[in-house]
């Protein structure tokens, strides 16, 4: 762009520079605390307080090491890692399968639509849910966390919206090959379509690594099976009693600090590899509504 | 004129082809999808048990639940649990904080995506311009659960935010057990707009990005500053924009973002934190459990919720149509 520096503009242009430094320093510096606090020594850490830039006294890896000799905190990171893979995959299939059949054009496409629309509409909310999945035995298990939440009917549009656009003198040919429909939807439109696919693959992973409700509904007293979220609660509540004993031991406090740049790392460092599907899947959903 | 030509052919055609009867239709239609169907079964099964059933549950609130006669063996009690939930004391306060933090997260996010995408399209440098919007982005990728601990220790006594409004002569405090009415509905609000401006703000950015670069030299040879153009340029631009992403969310206030209520509300708070949301969790989990009492307030919420998704879709298929 050509135009002329003016003074003001120059001004301006600082300004916006300046207000753009402070929205990096906010939204980096909360996991920048955390992640230099997990590295202090607990004693000094507890007493100053405020914002922590810098490791506090001197750099104290001891706090990871109590993390990961606590067995629960690795069941529940492995748990974690079930949760995620085994709920993306199975809302991965069904995604495929009815994305592909809504995007067919039927005698039932219509009607389909319909009980999937409704479902976004409307829900029974959270009891009548609870109920039905404990009926099916769930509660208590893990299956509660795998099943239930694995995808929906959003999923399923954005799936066959995509499925739509990827041309039809494919599919045929598959067809007059004698490709039956499986193959024709694993194998010929899911290739094509595979980069909206990816989108709702992230929001899933993403989705379920983070998530600490159902968990907490369906999961309460089992701890064998919380994923990792909930025993960031669970540490963060433990030592808020074990400060009040006398002379504890300080490098239990870190734990806190710790347990949350475990949970959160893998995410922030993974997103910016799928930082372009995020922003196109945004872009595309949005123009699509 | 165009579209009634379209509905002219669409007669032409019909007229041209008759429709073959529905049995003819439906044995060819099962002969080349009946595997699909088949296949399909269990999808549908899917959205039966968990989306169906759950539905036919929402009978709850017009009954007397108890587990052990289960949904079918309960008596009813028709709106009895209507009456219980809308003369409770609570229920004002729970409807108000609802209505008030729904509505803050909805205006504080909706400025926050628009101002943050404006100011950064005026960056010049490419490189730092991706930089902050990566980094903008950040807080969208961090767990409820790590959000709500970081505001609790950000704003507890000894907090760093808790210390940085002291300087404007905040007294020093844990924010969190603060019961005044704008506290908890200013931390939730704030909290909900620095997880969502940078995410939020995508859409905007990719929107002004598409401005034609030369509306702007052409505006600059014409003697525009930085102001013209945002107001005539790139203001216009994203307002259709902003106009589909605004009825988008109005239809999901309802629904979304209250989880981290539960995380960061204590009974002290309850007063200005409890929302219909919470409110219902309470009473299906908490220490006195009322199924009935908590079905009838989540149906409500459905229902509100689903009354703004009706508004939202009629609204934007409106907008399609002019």
């Amino acid at each position: 762009m050509v135009e002329k520096q003016s003074k003001i503009g120059l001004v301006i242009d600082t300004v916006i520079v300046l207000i753009m430094l402070t929205v990096i320093f906010i939204s980096i510096v909360p996991v920048w605390h955390v992640l230099m606090s997990s590295i202090s020594d607990g004693k000094f850490l507890l007493a100053k307080g405020g914002l922590i830039l810098w490791p506090v006294k001197e750099f104290n890896l001891q706090g990871y090491a109590l993390l990961f000799a606590n067995l629960n905190i690795l069941r529940g990171y492995l748990n974690t890692i079930i949760y995620v893979i085994g709920a993306t995959m199975f809302g991965f299939v069904i995604n495929v399968i009815g994305g592909y059949t809504l995007s067919r054009n039927t005698m039932y496409t219509k009607p389909l639509h319909v009980i999937l629309f409704l479902t976004i509409l409307f829900n029974g909310g959270l009891i009548p849910s609870y109920i039905v999945i404990r009926s099916l035995g769930m509660v208590g298990t893990m299956w509660a966390l795998i099943i239930p939440g694995c995808t929906n009917a959003v999923y399923l549009i954005i799936m066959s919206t995509s499925f739509r656009s990827v041309a039809k003198e494919s599919v045929e040919a598959a067809e007059l090959d004698g490709a039956g429909h499986l193959a024709v939807m694993f194998k010929v439109i899911l290739p094509q379509a595979m980069s909206m696919a990816t989108v709702t693959l992230l929001f899933s992973v993403v989705g379920q690594w983070n998530s600490w409700f159902p968990a907490s509904i369906f999961v309460p007293s089992q701890r064998d099976l919380w994923p990792i979220q909930l025993w960031i609660r669970q540490i963060v509540s433990e030592n808020a009693g074990f400060l009040m004993t006398q002379n504890p031991d300080y490098d239990r406090f870190l734990i806190q600090y710790a347990v949350i740049i475990v949970a959160t790392m893998p995410i922030l460092i993974a997103f910016p590899f799928f930082l372009k599907y995020i922003e196109k899947g945004i872009i595309l959903g949005g123009v699509k509504g | 004129m165009a579209r009634e030509n379209s509905i002219v052919a669409d007669q032409l055609t019909i007229r041209k082809v008759p429709k073959k009867p529905f049995g003819v239709r439906f044995v060819k239609d099962l002969k080349k999808f009946g595997v699909m169907y088949l296949i399909f079964l269990p999808v549908l099964a899917y959205f039966i048990i968990f989306n169906y059933i759950p539905m036919y549950g929402i009978t709850i609130a017009f009954k007397d639940f108890s587990i052990v006669k289960g949904i079918f063996g309960s008596p009813w009690v028709g709106l009895e649990n209507f009456r219980e939930l809308f003369i409770g004391e609570d229920f004002i306060n729970v409807l108000r904080n609802t209505v008030a933090m729904a509505l803050l997260n909805l205006v504080f996010g909706f400025l926050a995506s628009i101002t943050f995408a404006i100011l950064l399209s005026e960056v010049r440098i490419k490189k730092f311009k991706r930089i902050v919007q990566v980094a903008s982005y950040v807080p969208h990728f961090i767990a409820t659960m790590v959000v709500a601990q970081l505001v609790i220790e950000f704003m507890n006594y000894n907090g760093a935010i808790t210390q940085f409004l002291t300087l404007f002569g905040f007294e020093r405090q844990n924010w969190l057990a603060n019961p005044d009415v704008p506290v908890f509905w200013l931390i939730n609000t704030l909290t909900d707009t620095w997880q969502g401006f940078g995410y939020g703000a995508i859409i905007f950015i990719a929107a002004i990005a598409n401005v034609d670069p030369t509306l702007h030299e052409a505006a600059v040879v014409d003697g525009a500053n930085r102001w013209d153009r945002i107001k005539h340029i790139v203001l216009p631009t994203i307002v259709p924009v902003i106009t589909v992403m605004l009825t988008i969310r109005v239809g999901l206030i309802f629904v979304v973002g209250f989880d981290k209520i539960l995380l960061l509300y204590k009974p002290i708070t309850y007063v200005t934190a409890d929302v219909l949301t919470t409110y219902t969790y309470r009473m299906a989990f908490g220490t006195f459990v009322d199924y009935g009492l908590a079905s009838a307030s989540g149906l409500f919420q459905s229902v509100i919720g689903m009354l703004l998704l009706i508004v939202s879709y009629s609204l934007r298929a409106k907008m399609g149509r002019d």
